[in-house]
This record gives structure tokens, sequence and C-alpha cells, in this order.
């Protein structure tokens, strides 16, 4: 039984399309055939992080107007087997793809992949609309942040009004230092505001930066913790329980020192 | 000198540069609509029309997207440009 | 007199209004009530439906012998209607959670309730005469405006205005964890000195109310002696 799972957020730049891309890598990995649909017309970014941006012909907007069939939009990814990416189109708006087209597309796709992994477009308005129409289920991301968390909030709200009510939430770029210092919102906060499922706990990791420089995921990177994080959201999706990251762990060796020599926080 | 030093430390493949270089060669070709697959399709189309007027070096033959400064108005913009060696041009066998 | 036509019901666009004969007896029209329903019975079956009374002024156990009768079937809402208030129309909000009103005595618009169940989260917004109960949080961004009183089961981190409506007799709002971004009471409004996100709401949350007294907003653990006063102003 396969699974459209959209990953949305409201407000931009929490890391939707890094969400993304490394969910629907570490699900490849896990074995499963994968499709990363890039919904967020205009905005295209799910290629580059992905690092496939030059294999790019037809997009999203040719296969549902009609000028591809959907396997000529597909582009697959060689370094891991079974992985597929269906851009966005670069020069269209947010429109151009409809909400019964997305059904009829997330539905075709149903056909040959475990998971469709929708990249949704920030905003509230008719692109997220569209974006959302043939999901399952969608995991929201929020950043510690008062902001994100608001409109995190606004989301859940309205992918409640639009029927998508399997969801779950993914608390992105963490800080644990900061939280502890009480200069971040800690989790348990975030989760008992919004009151929606905690799928994964994604430290801030600089390695993501680096990794996507290259156009890698970060989960193809045995270093870094928020890969970890990563491929431990795509055991959850696949119905395992894996413990939380114990985020503490990530203490630099100057902390390391500090906790050694009776510095506490 | 500064590219030495930073050889020296081990910048070389430093992923902000690599993250430059792409980014520069994704603007270009979204400037166009164009992605290195097209071209490589274009550049397909290009070989098989040529091909039946001239010998061309397929191995050689070079297609590529580039900005260049225009005379008039001097603002920088995308130029297709290819570079074809032709091998010996096919003697017409009209008789 | 037929009797038939002593209790009448009429579809309408937001739901089912029956008309009671101002002049029959309780027992008559309890006796065609039911045999209507009876006879409808498919009609109901497994549809929601609002039901409005009009006509016969009844008294509250009547009221609730109705509502009893009613319990078997598929009914979201119940309201009686009486006399001039007859052709005020009801705005019935649209809203994909199921609600109830009922009147009570007297039956002024303050005293009309509405209950939203679930969460209300950014964005969404109750608008009521009457009064709002909420079975669930109130997040900040969420906006609750009442004509009466505003009770929370959960924590309070939104918007909330009570006793909008003038007629409201010592309008209240009542919370389990009060953090209200803003809270309103009549004409007076107070702001949250702290911000909202940064509130934890934790197990020790009291129950809280917030009430009128002299045009200042007052907000105490709601016990005995709290009711006495906000009572015996």
């Amino acid at each position: 039984m396969s699974q459209v799972i959209v990953i949305t957020s409201g407000k931009g730049g929490v890391g939707k399309t890094t969400t993304t891309a490394n969910i629907g890598t570490a699900l490849s990995l896990l074995g499963n055939k994968v499709v990363l649909l890039d919904a967020d017309i205009g905005l295209r970014n799910l290629d580059v992080v992905m690092g496939l941006e030059n294999r790019i012909v037809y997009d999203i907007v040719d296969v549902v107007e009609g000028r591809c069939r959907v396997k000529q939009a597909l582009i697959k990814d060689k370094r891991y087997e079974g992985l597929y990416l269906m851009p966005a189109a670069q020069t269209r708006d947010k429109d151009a793809v409809s909400p019964e087209q997305m059904k009829k597309l997330c539905e075709q796709l149903r056909e040959d992949f475990d998971y469709i992994v929708i990249d949704c477009p920030a905003g509230i308005e008719q692109g997220f609309k569209n974006a959302i129409a043939g999901a399952d289920r969608a995991i929201v991301i929020a950043t510690p942040e008062i902001s994100a968390v608001r409109d995190a909030d606004r989301i859940i709200g309205m992918l409640e009004a639009h029927e998508v009510r399997d969801q779950a939430l993914v608390i992105n770029r963490v800080r644990m230092n900061m939280v502890k210092r009480g200069d971040m919102m800690a989790i348990e906060d975030v989760v008992d505001l919004l009151a929606i499922d905690l799928i994964g706990v994604v430290p801030d990791d600089e390695l993501i930066v680096t990794t996507t420089n290259r156009g890698e995921p970060a989960v193809s990177d045995g270093n870094s913790l928020a890969g970890m994080a990563f491929k431990n959201i795509a055991s959850r999706i696949e119905g395992n329980e894996v413990d939380f990251l114990d985020l503490d762990k990530n203490n630099g060796f100057v902390d390391k020192l500090r906790t050694m020599f009776g510095f506490g926080n | 000198m500064i590219n030495a030093i930073k050889n020296l430390f081990g910048n070389k493949d430093q992923s902000g540069d690599v993250a430059k270089d792409r980014l520069q060669l994704l603007l270009i070709h979204d400037r166009m609509n164009c992605s290195t697959e097209l071209l490589e399709m274009m550049k397909a189309d290009i070989v098989a029309v040529i091909s039946k007027y001239v010998d061309i070096d397929d191995e050689e033959f070079d297609i590529e997207i580039s900005t260049m400064e225009t005379d008039e108005t001097h603002k920088k913009s995308p130029v297709l440009s290819a570079n074809i060696p032709i091998k010996n041009i096919k003697n017409q066998k009209k008789k | 007199m037929d009797l038939e036509n002593i209790v009448i019901f009429k579809g309408g666009r937001d739901g089912i209004t029956v008309i009671l004969d101002e002049d029959a007896s309780f027992k008559d029209i309890k006796t065609i009530f039911i045999q209507k329903l009876q006879d409808a019975k498919s009609f109901f079956n497994g549809a929601k439906v609002n039901i409005r009374f009009k006509g016969k002024v009844l008294t509250k156990e009547q009221q609730e012998e109705l509502i009893e009768i009613l319990s078997g079937q598929n009914i979201l809402n119940i309201s009686f209607i009486h006399g001039f208030e007859e052709d005020q129309e009801e705005i019935i909000e649209s809203n994909a959670e199921p609600e109830q009103w009922f009147s009570r005595e007297g039956s002024s618009d303050a005293s009309m309730t509405k209950y939203h169940i679930g969460m209300l989260r950014s964005g969404q917004s109750i608008e009521y005469k009457g009064s709002v109960v909420v079975l669930g949080d109130v997040n900040p961004g969420a906006k609750i405006s009442a004509g009466g009183n505003v009770l929370v089961l959960g924590s309070l981190k939104g918007i909330v205005h009570a006793g909008k409506d003038p007629a409201a007799h010592k309008p209240y709002v009542i919370a389990i964890g009060m953090y209200p971004a803003q809270i309103g009471i009549g004409n007076s409004i107070a702001r949250s000195p702290d911000n909202v996100y940064l509130q934890k709401s934790s197990e020790k949350d009291e129950v809280l109310i917030a009430y009128l007294n002299d045009s200042q907003i007052y907000i105490e653990p709601i016990d005995q002696k709290t009711i006495a006063n906000i009572m015996n102003q």
C-alpha cells in the first residue's frame, strides 16, 4: 500500500526541502521505491538540493498539461536504488497545477512507488492547497522559534480543514545548548502546544550546509547527526519504534572538558 | 598566493566553492530555462542535422551556454555557443 | 381540531423547524411529535440535522423531554425559539465540529451556548452572541469573541473577549491555564505582559476565572470565596 506524504510548514526557511530530500532518500535506503515530488512551482529547489539540476528535461507542469508522460519527467537518482525526482517547473506559477490534477498525478504515481514525498511551498495560499490535495498524511516541520511554531499551528488547522488528519511533527534545527540555557523553546513545549504526534527531532547541524552545497542528502554522510535523525524519521514512517537521539551527546570537546572540570552550563 | 595557502591548508575542495560553481551554472541555465540534459538533446539534434552536410568530430563537439556582454547595452545576456570541429566537407554527389 | 397539525415539521436551508401549536397541550404535542418522528425515521437515519422548535413556549422540563426523545437520532443542534424572537435568524457558523446549543429560560442571546470540541489553532476563530465553551486548548493566534461567558477546558493562550453583549450579566472567562495574549471583558481589555509562546503550560495549571470589577479585569483561582465575591459585587 503506497503512501503520499506531504512535507509542509507554513513558514518558509525552516527546512522543508532539506527534510523532503533526506526523508525520501532515507526511505529509499530502507529498500522502498520513492519519488520526490517538488510542488513548489516557480521556486523549485529540490533538484539542487538533490544535485539533480543538470538532468531536468520535463517537469510536473509538462506532465499535467500532457506534454510528456509521467515516466519521462521522472529523474532517476543513480546514487540510490529506487529513488526518483519529479521536478517543479521554474517558469510557471503556483496555480499551474490544480488540486484535481495533483490528486490524479498522485494516483498515477501510487501504481509504481511505495512512497510519494511532496515538497510543499511555503504559505497557505493556493500553492499549499494544490500540494496537499492528494496527500494521505502530512509531516509538519517547525523550528523551535515562535514564528515557526505559530505558522505550524495554522497549517495544522488548515490541514484538518482539508481532511488531512494524519499529521506528524518534525522539530528541525534544534540547538540543545540554547534549549538548556532557556534561550530556545523546549521540545516538550512545542509538542505540548501543537498537540500532534512527534515523529522526529533534528539537531542543527553544519554538515547539512556542506552536504547541500555538494548536492548530497545528509543521510549519505555517516557523521551527520541530522542525517541520523532523518534516517530515524524514515524508520518511524515505516512503522518502527526508534528511540529519539540523545542530542546532549553532541557536546563539543570543550563542553566535555567543561563538564569534566565541573563547569556546568 | 592566497590560493597556495588555501591549498596548503587543504581548502581545495571547500563545499562553499562547490556551491558557488553549481549555482553559477544553475543560474545561467535557469535564465534560459534550459538544463544540461536539454542541452545534450539539442546537441544530438544539431549533430544529426549538420552531419547530413559535413563530417564532424563528435568527440570534440562542444556546446554550452554562457553569458556575454552585448555591445550596445553592456548588459550580460546568455549566449549559446557551439564549437563544431569539421573533419571534411562531404563531396556533393551531384552528377 | 386536527391533532395532526399541532406539530408541523418544516425543512429549511439549515435544518428542520418544528412548529408547535400555541394552544395545544404538551401531552398532545408529545404524542404527535413521537408519532411524526417515527414516520420520518428513515429521513433521520444517519443524517446530522439541526432542529429548532418554534411556537408554543415550553418549560425547561418539557424541552428536556423533547431532547430526550430526539437523543436517539443523529441530531446536531437543537434550539428553542419563542415568541417575538421567532423571526430572528440565528447565524449558524459553518463548522465541521459537532456543536450543540440550548437556550435557557429567559432565552436572551447571551444565554445561548456554543460548544466547540477540539483545539482552536492559530488563525481559527469563534464568534458567537451567546457563551462559548471550548473543549481543548486555545492556541496563540486563535480568537474567541462571545456575547456572554467563555469557558476553556484547556489552556487559553489566544485572544479572548467575553461579555460583548451589553446585556450580559457579570460576564467571565474561565480557563485551565490562563495565559491569554489579550483578554477583554465587556469594555475592558488587558494584555499579557509576557510572550505567550514562552509560557510553559504545566501539570499544575490552575483553574482561573477572569472577571470584571469596576472596569478592572481580575484573574483569580476559582473557589467558593471568589465566586461569592463576584456574585455579591
